[in-house]
C-alpha cells in the first residue's frame, strides 16, 4: 500500500534526485563521454516530463525512465553511426593485425584459465569498471555492433537493419569484439 | 553460406583456432550447420585453448546480460555541476 501511495504522488521534479545517478550511469556506459551522457539524461528527463501523463502507475518509475533514455541513446547511435560499410576483407585484415592468431590460424598465445569464477566478481565495482574500459577500447564499428547486440539485446535481424549491414558482416564484427573483450578481460582481470 | 561437399569436408579436417572461435561466436547468432558442428567438436577435442575460449565466450555473454539488465553496482553518478545544469533546464520548461 505504502508503495502505491508513493508512486501516485510521484513528483516529476524529484526524478532527477532519485534516478539521476542511475540514468547517468546507464548513458555513460553506452556513449562513453561524460558531456554526452549528461545531455542524454537531460533530454530523457525533459521528454519524460512532457509525457508524464503516459506513465503507468503500475510500472516502475525507474524502468520507465530508463526506457525513455534507451530510446535517446539509440537515436544518438542512429544519427552518428558510420555511414560507410566496412568491407569484410578489410575487417579480416584488421583482425590479423590483432596478432591473436599466427599465420596458421592457431592461438599466438593460448587463452589462460581464468582465476575467478565470473559469478564471484559481479558484486565488485572494479570488475565492471574494467569491463567498461575494455569495451571502450573496441574500435568504433566493432564496439557499436557489440553494444547493439550484446548490451541492448537487439535480435540479429534488428541489429543488421539498424547498423545497415549484412548478417555476415555483423557476425565478423561480433567475432572480433568477443575476441578483443576476452583478451582484454583476461589481461586486466582474470589472468592468474 | 552455401558450401560444396568438398569445402565442408575440408572444414572438418582443417579447422583452425581462428575459425573455431568464429563458429563459437556465430553460434550466439544462429544455429550452426551440421558440418560446422562436427568440425567444431573435433577441433575442441584436441585443443585446450579453444575449449577455454568457448567457456569464456559464454561467460562474456552472461556478463553482458547482467550489464544489460543493470545488475551491476552503481558505477557513475552525476556531478554536482551536471545536476544543477539539468535542474535548471527542467525548471525552465
Amino acid at each position: 500500500m505504502g508503495q502505491t501511495y508513493q508512486l501516485k504522488t510521484s513528483d516529476p521534479s524529484d526524478w532527477l534526485n532519485r534516478h539521476g545517478d542511475a540514468l547517468y550511469a546507464y548513458a555513460l556506459s553506452r556513449v562513453s563521454r561524460a558531456d554526452l551522457a549528461e545531455d542524454l539524461v537531460q533530454d530523457a528527463l525533459l521528454s519524460a516530463l512532457r509525457n508524464a501523463d503516459t506513465f503507468q502507475e503500475r510500472s516502475q518509475e525507474r524502468t520507465w525512465l530508463i526506457g525513455i533514455l534507451r530510446h535517446k541513446v539509440i537515436d544518438y547511435f542512429r544519427a552518428h553511426r558510420r555511414q560507410t560499410q566496412l568491407e569484410e576483407s578489410e575487417l579480416e585484415k584488421q583482425r590479423g593485425t590483432l596478432g591473436l592468431f599466427n599465420r596458421r590460424g592457431r592461438w599466438a598465445e593460448q587463452p589462460c584459465k581464468w582465476k575467478d569464477d565470473p559469478a564471484s566478481v559481479y558484486e565488485q565495482k572494479e570488475f565492471w569498471e574494467t569491463y567498461d574500459a575494455c569495451r571502450k577500447r573496441l574500435p568504433r564499428t566493432i564496439g557499436e555492433a557489440y553494444i547493439i547486440r550484446e548490451l541492448e539485446g537487439f535480435s540479429v535481424e534488428q541489429a543488421c537493419k539498424f547498423l545497415d549491414i549484412t548478417a555476415t558482416n555483423l557476425s565478423v564484427r561480433l567475432h572480433r569484439a568477443r575476441l578483443a573483450m576476452r583478451e582484454c578481460l583476461e589481461q586486466h582481470w582474470f589472468e592468474a | 553460406m552455401r558450401r560444396t561437399w568438398f569445402q565442408k569436408i575440408r572444414m572438418i579436417l582443417t579447422l583452425t583456432c581462428d575459425q573455431s572461435s568464429r563458429l563459437v561466436s556465430d553460434s550466439q547468432e544462429r544455429e550452426l550447420e551440421l558440418h560446422e558442428r562436427i568440425a567444431l567438436r573435433l577441433h575442441m577435442a584436441s585443443c585446450k585453448g579453444c575449449r577455454r575460449m568457448r567457456l569464456q565466450f559464454k561467460q562474456l555473454h552472461k556478463i553482458a546480460l547482467r550489464f544489460r539488465k543493470g545488475k551491476t553496482p552503481q558505477l557513475a553518478g552525476l556531478s554536482k555541476g551536471s545536476r544543477e545544469r539539468i535542474q535548471k533546464k527542467i525548471e525552465e520548461k
